[in-house]
């Protein structure tokens, strides 16, 4: 028996007396509501860091896929045949719609659903960062259908929050508003956003050093908020969206940014952890967030901007690290620095940010194309490997706050996003190219 | 067999037909498509409309068991308090689920106006019942919602949950629940009006909207001072008025569809709940507006000259059919009307409006109706499924909006002089 049928017996056990009950206590109707979960449910890249014992991991992913985040069957069928890693619009134009297309027969339906009861909800971060996805699609491939999909979205919910002072995670669905209102121009599209942003910077602000968490406390929020400030000075032209954004991102670089690794650590409580073989932990998806927002944020800042050049930095800084440690199949593992402690299996959600964020940077002049174009290009070709033939995307890990394992059928939401994301950037690396040979 | 009996039998049958029936009232639906079942009394044995239950606005099962046996019509709070918990219980059982849901695909909204209703009977069971149970499963609604309303259109449909977040807001003062009612509101006002006469429809061109509008707006009014909305409501309304409120007969038409058509016996079609959404609307509109807004007396005019006619109207059983000047068209008492408007005339005694000799017995008889129509389990029955028109239904029928009303009336009966006070 391999170690992943190993596994997989596992999870099946640990997911069937799990899994039930968990069920049966979300649906049970108690006429006197229980206690309120907070506005946003413990579901943040997980606020503090989990004991990450076996049974939580596993509670974890059933979670994910019964809030529909994504699903890890057990038999997900043959990898795919018909894709090229060829760097051209129509090799990758075909993986992202494939991936794309499979995802939203998958979960469209949950787009436009809020159920407290079931945990459900469109807005999730989750959601947000498969949105983003879709809208780099739809602009890179022109493809209308992605566009309709988020207009959609947004009407359903009135363009609203989950919250009127959102956490970073609450936020991010509004990046794909944004990006809606700079075409269409709808006042609706940005007025919940922008009143929930006025309000955060009407409330009193933490400072370092102080007994409360900073607004970024967590590396991942570095995706979530700062390309949602970013897009909203892009709507409105007002500096005090992009003031606060830099305030507050120096902060989460003092306190998280390593100088030595260059990479950052997930929160506080991560920096003096250590891997199995007595490296720190650094976690590929926490990379990806920050590469992923480093570039999303570079993409609307003012050119002047005070602290541009500090982001381009942090952005080659974090790629030379990662290119680095890029594993022989173009991937990096969930603990970046012990592959060997998660199988050696690479993690896709974490894979695609980063080379979003490379592949961002090559395409608009802060990395070097000619050291980065054979990284990204192998990343590329290293993730089409882990497509179904049906679509999937495999090889995500669940929602968590640490490296971790996870089954090679697991396909959750974010990770589409990032994957889509990165497509959109090799895409246009791969117009280039051929606008060059004509 | 007896006439009920009779009743379900062609009601199962007629289920057989896929009708798609709206969820009325929708101001994008011209009235003359929404009350497609009502439209041909030629026949004798009219289908009843296949009840719409997907959107879990409520149940018509074949089988609701037995009448309950323990709720008394005895005036005393504590018999009165029962019955409202024993209803109120079993909807929170059989609901619950659904407030806090929202699901483009499945057409499943918690903020529409059928749960926005229910809403209103649930927070005025627990300030009556002195019991936060209910109150705190609202709130719990509102936070899921982000105390949004389904749309930022003017649409009174969607506003009747407005009630509800600014009875919390005003108990709770918290700015997120008040922010965006108002930013809908203020965005209304900011817009063009339209005029009796226009070739528009006015804004609340039905009766129901009396309901489901007015309310919200005299409690924007209360939880911000600002009479930029009484203003809004009372012209509004005004033009309502001016449009449906019949004087010979002191009754409401449905919209302005209704005002030539006649029931099969030649009279006039008013609409159970049709006159319950305006008597109440009135009652709730009233309790938050202030004693000097230029419109008061109107109201309180309207609420006298309305009770009075349907006390007039009032069946043996103290309740009214779905088809208010046709009852023998329409075999039962309408529940969801007949709560509305016994909410109505309670509020209107206690607040000083109506006789309390003349309505006090109207009232009692009422809500003693009212309670033989309660099953065993707790289900309200014998209300109309969603309609704008006098309708068939199965007695097992119960949907959210009429146990919102009978809520309602519950709690002003509960506050009324001479109930007899203790648990």
């Amino acid at each position: 028996m391999s170690v992943w049928q190993k596994f997989g017996v596992l999870a099946i056990a640990a997911s069937v007396s799990l899994f039930a009950p968990f069920v049966q206590s979300t649906l049970a109707q108690s006429p006197a509501a229980p206690a309120a979960p907070p506005a946003t449910p413990g579901l943040t890249d997980t606020p503090v860091a989990p004991p990450n014992t076996e049974a939580m991991r596993v509670a974890g992913i059933a979670k994910d896929n019964s809030r529909m985040f994504g699903s890890s069957p057990d038999d997900p069928g043959p990898l795919a045949k018909d894709l090229s890693p060829a760097i051209t619009p129509a090799a990758v134009g075909a993986a992202v719609r494939k991936v794309a297309d499979w995802q939203l027969a998958q979960s469209q339906q949950y787009f436009t659903v809020i159920d407290r009861a079931r945990q459900l909800d469109g807005r999730i971060w989750t959601w947000s960062v498969l949105y983003t996805g879709y809208m780099a699609a739809a602009t890179t491939l022109g493809e209308g259908r992605y566009r309709d999909a988020m207009e959609q979205v947004g009407k359903a919910y009135n363009w609203g929050l989950r919250s009127n002072l959102p956490s970073g995670d609450d936020m991010s669905i509004a990046q794909m508003y944004l990006e809606l209102y700079l075409t269409d121009k709808q006042p609706e599209e940005i007025a919940p956003i922008q009143t929930a942003l006025n309000n955060i910077l009407a409330a009193p602000r933490v400072e370092l050093g102080s007994s409360q968490k900073i607004a970024w406390w967590w590396c991942d929020a570095l995706f979530m908020a700062p390309p949602t400030w970013a897009r909203m000075y892009a709507a409105t032209g007002d500096p005090k969206y992009i003031s606060y954004l830099d305030e507050e991102f120096a902060k989460t670089n003092t306190l998280l940014y390593d100088p030595q690794a260059h990479l950052y650590s997930r929160d506080a409580s991560f920096i003096d952890k250590k891997e199995p073989n007595g490296q720190k932990m650094f976690w590929s998806r926490g990379e990806g967030w920050v590469m992923g927002g480093l570039a999303r944020t570079l993409e609307y800042l003012p050119k002047d901007d005070p602290a541009r050049a500090k982001y381009e930095t942090q952005l080659k800084e974090m790629a030379g690290a990662l290119a680095k440690i890029q594993g022989k199949d173009g991937l990096w593992s969930s603990g970046l620095l012990d592959p060997a402690a998660y199988n050696n299996v690479p993690e896709i959600s974490g894979s695609a940010l980063i080379t979003f964020g490379m592949a961002w940077g090559i395409n608009n002049g802060v990395l070097d194309a000619k050291v980065y174009t054979p990284v990204v290009t192998r990343a590329w070709a290293g993730m089409l490997k882990h497509i179904y033939a049906d679509g999937r995307l495999g090889d995500i890990q669940q929602t968590g706050a640490a490296p971790s394992t996870f089954k090679p059928s697991a396909s959750y939401n974010y990770g589409v996003g990032g994957f889509l994301l990165a497509g959109s950037e090799i895409y246009k690396m791969s117009e280039a190219k051929s606008a060059k040979k004509k | 067999m007896s006439d009920r009996g009779k009743f379900a039998l062609l009601a199962v049958a007629a289920g057989a037909f896929a009708l798609a029936i709206p969820a009325h009232s929708s101001p994008a639906q011209p009235p003359a498509t929404s009350a497609p079942a009502t439209e041909a009394p030629a026949t004798p044995a009219r289908p009843a409309p296949r009840p719409q239950v997907d959107r879990k606005f409520g149940s018509v099962p074949d089988d609701p068991g037995p009448l309950a046996t323990d709720v008394t019509p005895a005036m005393t709070q504590k018999a009165i308090a029962a019955a409202m918990r024993k209803v109120a219980d079993w909807q929170l059982a059989q609901s619950q689920q659904y407030f806090a849901v929202f699901d483009r695909s499945r057409q499943l909204d918690g903020r529409i106006w059928t749960w926005g209703a229910l809403y209103s009977g649930f927070m005025a069971a627990s300030d009556s019942l002195g019991d936060p149970k209910y109150r705190n499963v609202m709130r719990d609604m509102g936070k899921t919602y982000n105390w949004e309303l389904s749309t930022t259109e003017s649409d009174a449909n969607q506003h009747s949950l407005a009630q509800t977040y600014l009875e919390l807001y005003l108990l709770d003062k918290q700015p997120e629940e008040l922010a965006p009612t108002k930013a809908t509101f203020d965005a209304i006002l900011a817009r063009p009006r339209i005029e009796l006469g226009a070739n528009r429809r006015i804004e609340w061109w039905w009766c129901d909207a009396l309901f489901m509008a007015p309310p919200a707006w005299a409690r924007l009014y209360a939880a911000t001072g600002d009479k930029k909305y009484l203003t809004y409501l009372d012209e509004e309304w005004a033009k309502t008025s001016s449009q449906l409120y019949d004087p010979a007969t002191h009754l409401y038409f449905r919209d302005a569809s209704f005002i030539t058509k006649t029931e099969k016996n030649g009279q006039k079609i008013f609409w159970s709940r049709g006159e319950g959404w305006v008597m109440a609307g009135l009652a709730r509109t009233l309790e938050y507006l202030p004693k000097d807004d230029p419109a008061r007396a109107t109201y309180e005019t309207q609420l006298k000259e309305m009770s009075a006619a349907v006390a007039k109207l009032q069946g043996p059983d103290g309740l009214w059919h779905s088809g208010m000047l046709d009852p023998a068209d329409y075999d039962q008492p309408e529940i969801s009307g007949s709560a509305l408007m016994t909410f109505a005339m309670a509020w209107g005694v206690n607040n000083g409006l109506l006789d309390r000799k003349v309505y006090t017995p109207v009232i009692q008889k009422a809500w003693a109706g009212m309670l033989t129509h309660v099953y065993a389990d707790g289900r309200l029955g014998d209300i109309q499924q969603t309609g704008s028109a006098p309708a068939l239904f199965k007695p097992s029928s119960s949907f959210n909006y009429g146990v919102g009303g009978f809520l309602l009336a519950g709690s002003e009966i509960y506050k009324m002089k001479g109930v007899k006070h203790g648990k």
